[in-house]
C-alpha cells in the first residue's frame, strides 16, 4: 500500500472526531487490555517468561545466518523449497512466479502482516490472479479495499452496520440477498461465501508467526481456522516470512507461545496452533503438493546492525498499540501504513523512510506503558527517541523545531545559567497561574493549550527543591 | 543459490560484524538445537485431567469421560441425537478408532477425497494438560481436513495420552517419528472470531462444536 504517514497530524485530527472508531478504540481497555492483564494476574511465571524470551530471541539474532541456513536446509529436507527476497518487489515477483508455473488462477490467504508490508494482493491481482482474504476481519476490509488499523483485528474499526451493508453489497450476486444484521448471520454468511472459496483455491498463502530452524516448521496461530485450511485445502501453499521469524527449536517457539496469545488477545492458547513442515508426504490422506518459504529481509538485516536491533525480536502481539494513549485515541490508520501503534512507529520510518513517517516516532508520549506490556521486552520508547534524534541529525526536523533544541541544549550544558534563567520563570508562572491553576493561553505553547489547560508550576524548580530536600536531610 | 540469498546472507553477518560463523560456533548451535533444552514451564495444581477438562470446557468445547472404548458409538449417537444432527460421520482410519463397532444406525464412512461430511470424529495424538489442546497429526490415516472442515468436530483421546505441556508432546513426537508429520495441530476449542466489533463468535471457519470423548 501506498504510505500516508506524511499526514499524520491530519489524520490523527479526522480520527478524533470519527465517533465509530472512538466507540471500537475505548473497547479495547475492555477487552485486549483486560485480556492481558487477567492472564498477567494469573501467571506468576510471566516476569520470568519474559526475560528468557528475550534471551532465546537475542541468541537467535546473534546467530542469526548459521539458524535461517539450518531453517532453510529443514525445509529442503521434508521437500520444501525455500525462496530469497531482499525487498517487497522481489518477494511479489518470486510469489506471482510460483503461482503462474503452477497454473494457478485462484489465491487464497491467511491473515499476514508481511503479506500487507510486500503489498501481495494488489501484485497478484494485477497479474490476473483471483485473491481472497480468508481471516474475517482481513476479507471485510478487502471487501472496503481498506487496509488494516489494528495487527491483530485488522477490522477493529468497521460497525456491524458497515459490515452489513458491505456483505449485502458484495454477496448479492451469490445468492445472499437479505442484509443481515445479527453478528452470529454476518459471520455465518462469510463462512458460506468463503468456504466456497477455500475449496476452489489452486494456492494457499499464509505467514508465520514463528519459523522453525529444529524441524524446517513453520507456525500458525489463529482461532478462526483459516490459516490450517489455507495450508491444507489447496494443491499449492507459500509461506511468506520475515528472517527474524526464526527461532531454534520447537521449545523456543513453546516459550513464546505461552507469551503471544496472552499479550495479545488474552488468551493461554488460541484455538488453533499449527505447525507445518513441507508438501504433503508421499502416503498422507491430504495436504498441497507443492510447499515454498519466501524469506523476506526488507530493510531487518539493516536493523540488526543498529541500535534498532531489539525491533528484531518483536513477536507481532499488538499489546504495545493496544496500551498505547495514542493509538487509543487516533487508531490504526492515522499512521498511514501497515504498522501502527508504538512497533509501528519504529517500523514504518525503517521500512517507508523517515522523510516519509517523521511523524510517527514524535506521536509518542513516551509514557512507556509499550515497554511495561511488550512480551519481548523492546524498549520502545528508547528505540522512538533514537529515531527523533536521528531525524535531528539528518535535518529531517522542522527548523524551528532544531533552533528550539539548539538552544535548549546550549541553556542546558550551562547550568548556572540554565538555573538563573529557569527559577524566576518557574517563580512568575506559579504567581500567574494561581489564580486559575493552570492556564488556558499560553504564547508559543498553544499546541498544548489549544486542547488542554497547562497546569501551573508549584514555584520552585525541581533542582532547587531537591537541593533544599538533600540540606534538609543533613 | 540465488544472488538475493547471498545479498541477504551478507548483509546479516556484516550487521553481525563477522563472516561466516566458524565451524566451532556451528557445532555449538548444532548441538543446542539437538539439545533442545526446555525453559520455564508454568506450574498448576490441579491434576492433569482436571486441567485438560476444565481448559477445553473454558474455550466452549464440550466433554465426556467414558471407561472404555467400547462405549464411545453409543456416545457419538447420543451427541449427534442431541445436536438434532444426522447420524452420518466421517472417521479419521486411526487405529484407535478402527476398534470401535459402529451400529446400523450410524451411517461411519472413513474419510475419502470428495465425500467431506459435516460431522467427523478423529482421533488425538495426545492431550496437553496446561493449555488444554488436543494434539492432531496428519498422516496416511490422518487427513488434516478432518480437522477444519465439519461442522462438528469430535474428538476421542485415550487418558494415557494426556502430557503435561507441549515439551511433553514435542519429546513424544521425536521418540516416534523420524521426522515432524506435515500437519501438527493443536486445538485448543471450536473455531471463533471477534472480528465483528470485537465480540467472540463461534463457527468461524473450523468447526463450530468441539466435542472431546476422553476415554479411561
Amino acid at each position: 500500500m501506498q504510505p500516508n504517514s506524511r499526514h499524520f497530524q491530519a489524520n490523527a485530527e479526522s480520527a478524533l472526531r470519527e465517533p465509530n472508531l472512538q466507540s471500537a478504540l475505548k473497547q479495547l481497555e475492555s477487552g485486549f487490555v483486560a485480556g492481558r492483564q487477567r492472564c498477567y494476574d494469573a501467571l506468576p511465571e510471566f516476569e520470568a517468561l519474559r526475560d528468557r524470551a528475550k534471551e532465546v530471541l537475542d541468541h537467535t539474532l546473534d546467530n542469526l545466518d548459521a539458524y535461517l541456513l539450518e531453517y532453510e536446509a529443514r525445509v529442503l529436507e521434508s521437500g520444501g523449497l525455500v525462496h530469497w527476497a531482499s525487498t517487497p518487489a522481489e518477494a511479489r515477483e518470486i510469489v506471482i512466479r510460483i503461482c503462474r508455473d503452477a497454473e494457478a488462477k485462484t489465491v487464497i490467504r491467511g491473515k499476514s502482516m508481511i503479506g500487507e508490508e510486500i503489498g501481495i494482493n494488489d501484485a497478484l491481482e494485477a497479474s490476473g490472479f483471483e485473491v481472497t482474504e480468508t481471516d474475517l476481519g482481513e476479507y471485510i476490509l478487502q471487501l472496503g479495499k481498506e487496509p488494516p488499523s489494528h495487527i491483530v483485528a485488522p477490522a477493529i474499526h468497521k460497525t456491524k452496520d458497515e459490515i452489513s451493508d458491505l456483505f449485502l453489497e458484495h454477496h448479492r450476486d451469490l445468492g445472499f440477498t437479505q442484509r443481515q444484521t445479527e453478528r452470529s448471520a454476518l459471520v455465518n454468511e462469510a463462512r458460506q461465501v468463503l468456504r466456497e472459496k477455500f475449496l476452489a483455491a489452486d494456492v494457499g498463502m499464509t505467514g508465520a508467526n514463528f519459523l522453525i530452524a529444529e524441524t524446517g516448521s513453520n507456525v500458525i496461530v489463529t482461532n478462526e481456522g483459516n490459516g490450517d485450511l489455507s495450508s491444507t485445502l489447496p494443491r499449492v501453499q507459500i509461506v511468506t516470512a520475515a528472517i527474524d521469524k526464526v527461532v531454534p527449536t520447537l521449545e523456543d517457539a513453546s516459550l513464546l507461545l505461552r507469551l503471544l496469545g496472552r499479550s495479545a488477545t488474552g488468551q493461554e492458547i488460541t484455538a488453533y496452533t499449527t505447525f507445518t513442515t513441507g508438501p504433503r508426504r508421499e502416503r498422507d490422506a491430504d495436504g498441497p503438493g507443492e510447499y515454498h518459504v519466501v524469506l523476506i529481509d526488507n530493510h531487518r538485516s539493516e536493523m540488526l546492525g543498529s541500535e534498532l536491533r531489539p525491533m528484531l525480536r518483536c513477536i507481532r502481539c499488538g499489546a504495545c498499540m493496544n496500551h498505547c494513549p495514542v493509538y487509543g485515541r487516533v487508531g490504526g490508520h492515522a499512521y498511514g501504513w501497515v504498522y501502527p501503534g508504538p512497533m509501528g512507529s519504529v517500523l514504518t520510518p525503517l521500512m517507508v523512510g523517515l522523510d516519509e513517517a517523521g511523524h510517527l516516532p514524535n506521536a509518542c508520549t513516551l509514557n512507556g506503558r509499550c515497554e511495561t506490556v511488550c512480551p519481548v521486552k523492546i524498549p520502545l520508547p528508547r528505540l522512538l527517541r533514537s529515531l527523533r534524534s536521528r531525524q535531528h541529525l539528518q535535518r529531517q526536523n522542522s527548523s524551528l523545531a532544531r533552533i528550539a533544541l539548539a538552544l535548549w541544549s546550549w541553556v542546558a550544558l550551562r547550568p548556572r545559567l540554565y538555573q538563573l534563567l529557569t527559577r524566576p520563570a518557574m517563580a512568575l508562572l506559579s504567581r500567574l497561574g494561581a489564580r486559575n491553576g493552570g492556564f488556558k493561553r499560553m504564547p508559543l505553547a498553544s499546541g498544548w493549550t489549544r486542547v488542554r489547560d497547562l497546569p501551573a508550576p508549584q514555584g520552585s524548580t525541581f533542582q532547587a527543591r531537591w537541593q533544599q530536600q538533600q540540606r534538609e536531610r543533613k | 543459490m540465488s544472488a538475493a540469498r547471498e545479498q541477504v546472507l551478507a548483509r546479516i553477518r556484516s550487521a553481525l560484524g563477522r563472516g561466516e560463523p566458524d565451524p566451532e560456533r556451528t557445532t555449538e548451535l548444532r548441538d543446542r538445537i539437538a539439545r533442545h533444552p526446555r525453559h520455564i514451564e508454568p506450574a498448576f495444581d490441579e491434576t492433569p485431567r482436571q486441567r485438560f477438562r476444565q481448559k477445553l470446557e473454558a474455550a466452549e468445547a464440550s466433554f465426556v469421560e467414558l471407561d472404555t472404548l467400547d462405549a464411545v458409538a453409543a456416545e457419538v449417537e447420543r451427541y449427534l441425537e442431541a445436536q438434532s444432527e444426522e447420524k452420518s460421520i466421517a472417521t479419521s482410519g486411526d487405529k484407535l478408532l478402527r476398534a470401535i463397532e459402529w451400529p446400523a444406525s450410524i451411517d461411519a464412512q472413513p474419510w475419502s477425497a470428495g465425500n467431506d461430511r459435516k460431522v467427523s470424529v478423529t482421533a488425538a495424538y495426545c492431550g496437553i494438560a496446561e493449555t488444554g489442546s488436543l494434539l492432531l497429526v496428519s498422516g496416511e490415516q490422518n487427513p488434516t481436513r478432518l480437522n477444519y472442515l465439519p461442522d462438528y468436530h469430535i474428538v476421542v483421546i485415550e487418558a494415557e495420552q494426556l502430557v503435561l505441556r507441549m515439551e511433553d508432546a514435542w519429546d513424544s513426537l521425536r521418540a516416534s517419528t523420524r521426522q515432524m508429520p506435515r500437519s501438527v495441530n493443536f486445538i485448543s476449542g471450536p473455531s471463533k472470531t471477534a472480528d465483528v466489533e470485537q465480540t467472540v463468535e463461534y463457527g468461524a471457519h473450523g468447526p463450530r462444536c468441539l466435542h472431546v470423548i476422553l476415554v479411561g
